[in-house]
């Protein structure tokens, strides 16, 4: 029988970027299928293929064994594939009401008439919202979806993609706004309407929800499949062998005798990156790079922020060089010398349009103004004196910082805090969109570095873990559960610490080591 | 492709190129070199002063929105600042008959009120920009009628209820844009005085730096260090004590507490700004583009009305020359090739 969803050798490339190197798997008939993969594999894209908003640049869909082509969203609709993009803002109109965004598809429908009336438009609403179990008040239909939060949004998507009846739901990390009983509720939906004969194709990084809702998972990674994995006959599945599928790259040619550390600098206690995660205690140590491991969602991007500065998390204190350390602002974290490089350089590092040397000197900007004119020439030379330390491939220090390839703009990125004095270096994913030549050189600087300061580096990638750490903490659900020298860390130990949740979730008492949760 | 596409797209590029970067200079430099011909005594010094002097309220008036466009939006208060300002001059002057230097501190102080007014709505109660300016702008030229029952207050007035104004504009603050200092008008010192300031303030100094890094990318500046609220303030109340230097110089120049003063200011301040964006291919706000704005409406107004030209023509010409330069600015940069 013919797949209700089936995808043969997809390809799409974003310039000389091939995203998509010939994707290719099949989603049977009532039955869910999850698709797993670190950031940058390709999840996003595949997904905007199916929903129309790109065209795949070669492949085929092909939807009950016949070939489609989609080549909007409206056709992939009429097609019967609906999809729920992962930010909820990006399919409510904001400043229309719940009523009329749940019957938003109305509007554009032409057998719906000219007129609209507020009445037929909330009876249209509440009808569709019941396919959700949600009840509607008048008042709550009436409500500006801009006074909604973010997760009462995202239901409000949800539902009309379902008023729609499509034959295959394609969700986006349907969950990331939702709360538990949201989540819980959405799922015994879903298996509603799979009973029903609609076929789900979810993306997610979270282990548990797959275990919870996927009949099989699939794992992507760099623009192909990597294997597929049904649950056995306890129905569960083997975490190892997909994580290890989800994180296997060719060995790096770089191996690095693990330095010991030297000096307790950073010591964080009981701190809770959620409102649910166990409090953890951690010590840094100048000499060694510690790697922070875990996937997205785990909350390390919240830790670094936290220490930083620029965002709350839900308790913790910290001692710097034992004294006590609260910034409220990254400008109180700079003066201390802890130096955040942020996840998205793009977003959160670069001004567009600046060149290399004022990238590099604005946290710095008062050190080169003594009389709080800039000293141009000083600026020059000092990141001119990084180019050549940290081998950033650019003819000079006044060119645009956005000419340069991903991975010098990264470089730059970071050599921007060699030029103070670092107390404590934190880096957020800091080889992502870096190719391999460019992470080497990184590596190599952030090892440098840790002969005065501590280095913490988060990721969510084994192997750069394994690359460039002599310590590396497994981080999960908001706390640190194992800490592990270089020499102790095997795939296995970190695969089994980071899949240590999805493994409660089945219901087992599957902990391998309990004790973990807990260690600092 | 033949080496005859890739050679025409090279020349057509580096046409876009010099259009985009020396597009407004040398429209001006070719109006100065036309006039000079066509109108007999343009090439002087006098001519020059006159411009200066003529456009010295809004050009003022446009440094203060340059500096807010810079961290934020076009700051439209600005016109209506000023007109506050020859609304104080006078409230203080004509009609509690104080000194000169008084009515100037209280023009400053009002013109602070009105920028930290501006700053508190964006920055606290997190109103854009652009919105938030535009309604203290209508508030404000609200404001100032109030303040006066909507009076225009002369020298030696009576008011409708017999009340006789005891006081007048002082001799030294009417000197302002009355008297010469080395044969340049006050008003156009201190507006290149000013106009230097600003220019090295946003090119030269920290402060600059982490104004355009506020605006070019306030999540980078942030993380970077910079205190992102304090110089959007700064920024605005420093726009709302230009505009407020604008209209103490125009309150010196009408010597009356004039209603609708500074009303047709805002209108030439964001052409003087926009403008701006193109000089130089900047595509940004920047002092010295505002300043080459400045000069370019005013050299093109006065040779135009010296030539004869209808002054409800003016607007017209304005409205074209700010098209030409956002074509400039925006259209062109971005159909070149780097």
């Amino acid at each position: 029988m013919a797949s209700a969803l089936e995808l043969t050798n997809i390809v799409k490339d974003f310039g000389p970027n091939r995203v998509l190197r010939g994707v290719g798997f099949a989603v049977k008939k009532g039955e869910i299928y999850s698709l797993i993969g670190a950031n940058g594999a390709g999840k996003s894209t595949l997904i905007r293929v199916l929903s129309g908003a790109h065209r795949a640049d070669a492949g085929q869909v092909l939807l009950n064994g016949a070939a489609v082509d989609i080549v909007d969203p409206i056709s992939a609709q009429s097609h019967g594939i609906g999809t729920v993009q992962q930010n909820p803002n990006d399919g409510v109109v904001l400043d229309m009401t719940v009523a009329e965004n749940l019957a938003l598809d109305t509007f554009v429908d032409r057998a719906s008439g000219m007129l609209t009336n507020r009445r037929s438009t909330e009876a249209k609403a509440t009808e569709i919202a019941a396919l959700l179990g949600l009840e509607v008040t008048p008042g709550f239909l009436r409500t500006p979806v801009r006074d909604l939060g973010v997760s009462e949004r995202q239901l409000l998507v949800l539902a009309r993609t379902l008023s729609r009846r499509p034959q295959i739901l394609v969700l986006d990390e349907p969950t990331s706004a939702l709360s538990g009983d949201e989540v819980a509720r959405l799922f015994q939906i879903i298996r509603d309407l799979v009973r029903e004969g609609m076929s789900v194709l979810f993306v997610t990084h979270k282990l548990s929800e797959i275990g919870q809702l996927a009949d099989r998972v699939g794992v992507l990674r760099d623009g192909q499949m990597r294997g597929e994995f049904s649950k056995d006959d306890a129905g569960r599945f083997d975490w190892s062998r997909v994580l290890t599928e989800l994180f296997d790259k060719t060995p790096s040619e770089l191996t690095h005798t693990e330095m010991p550390g030297k000096d307790a600098v950073l010591a964080i206690s009981q701190a809770r990156v959620f409102a649910e995660s166990s409090p953890f205690d951690l010590v840094l140590r100048n000499g060694e790079v510690t790697a922070l491991l875990g996937l997205l969602g785990s909350g390390k991007s919240e830790l670094l922020e936290w220490l930083y500065g620029a965002t709350k998390i839900y308790g913790g204190t910290v001692r710097l060089n034992d004294v006590p350390f609260a910034a409220k602002h990254p400008a109180d974290a700079v003066a201390r010398g802890v130096y955040l490089v942020p996840e998205s350089r793009h977003e959160q590092s670069i001004v567009p349009e600046w060149t290399i040397d004022t990238v590099m000197t604005l946290p710095f900007v008062r050190r080169f103004s003594r009389w709080i004119v800039m000293n141009r020439r000083a600026e020059r030379s000092a990141a001119a004196r990084m180019i050549q330390r940290i081998g950033i491939v650019a003819s000079g220090p006044g060119i645009e910082i956005e000419s340069l390839s991903g991975g010098n703009q990264q470089k730059v990125v970071i050599g921007r805090w060699l030029i103070g004095e670092a107390t404590l270096l934190l880096l957020d994913e800091p080889f992502r969109g870096v190719d391999i030549n460019a992470r080497h050189e990184i590596a190599e600087t952030i090892r440098e570095i840790t002969e005065r300061a501590p280095v913490l580096v988060a990721t969510s990638d084994i192997d750069e873990a394994l690359e460039v750490a002599d310590r590396i903490l497994v981080f999960n659900n908001g706390s640190v559960v194992d800490d592990m020298r270089l020499s102790e860390a095997t795939r296995e130990r970190i695969v089994t610490a980071m899949s240590a949740n999805a493994h409660s979730i089945h219901g087992q008492d599957h902990r391998v080591q309990p004790e973990l949760a807990h260690r600092g | 492709m033949t080496t005859e596409t890739i050679s025409t797209r090279r020349t057509s590029n580096l046409i876009t190129n010099f259009l985009v970067r020396y597009g407004v200079l040398t429209m001006a430099l070719v109006l100065v070199i036309a006039f000079s011909i066509l109108i007999p005594g343009f090439a002087s010094l006098t001519t020059a002063t006159s411009i200066l002097q003529a456009q010295a309220v809004a050009a003022l008036c446009a440094l203060g929105m340059t500096l807010a466009a810079v961290v934020g939006d076009l700051d439209l208060s600005v016109g209506a600042t000023a007109g506050l300002s020859v609304t104080v001059a006078a409230l203080v002057m004509i009609r509690f008959n104080l000194t000169g230097p008084t009515a100037i501190v209280c023009c400053l102080l009002a013109g602070a009120a009105v920028g930290c007014l501006n700053a508190v709505l964006i920055v606290v109660l997190k109103i854009p920009d652009l919105l938030a300016t535009l309604g203290v702008m209508f508030t404000i030229q609200g404001l100032k009628k109030w303040l006066v029952d909507g009076q225009t207050l002369t020298t030696g007035m009576t008011l409708p209820n017999g009340e006789k104004m005891p006081g007048r504009f002082t001799a030294d603050f009417s000197a302002i844009d009355g008297s010469k200092l080395f044969g340049v008008p006050f008003s156009v010192l201190l507006l290149i005085v000013i106009g230097v300031l600003v220019w090295v303030f946003l090119e030269r100094t920290r402060y600059g730096r982490l104004f355009y890094a506020v605006g070019g990318n306030p999540v980078a500046a942030r993380l970077a260090g910079a205190r992102v609220n304090r110089h959007r303030f700064a920024a605005y109340a420093i726009s709302g004590v230009l505009a407020s230097v604008a209209g103490i110089i125009l309150a010196s120049r009408l010597r009356q507490g004039d209603v609708t003063a500074g009303d047709s200011v805002l209108l030439d301040a964001v052409a003087m700004t926009l403008i701006g964006f193109a000089v130089l291919g900047a595509r940004k706000p920047n002092a010295l583009g505002t300043l080459v704005g400045a000069v370019f409406i005013g050299v093109l107004l006065y040779g135009l009305t010296r030539l004869g030209l209808s002054y409800f023509t003016q607007d017209l010409i304005k409205g074209l020359v700010l098209l030409l330069s956002l074509i400039l600015s925006f259209s062109l940069a971005r159909k070149r090739v780097r």
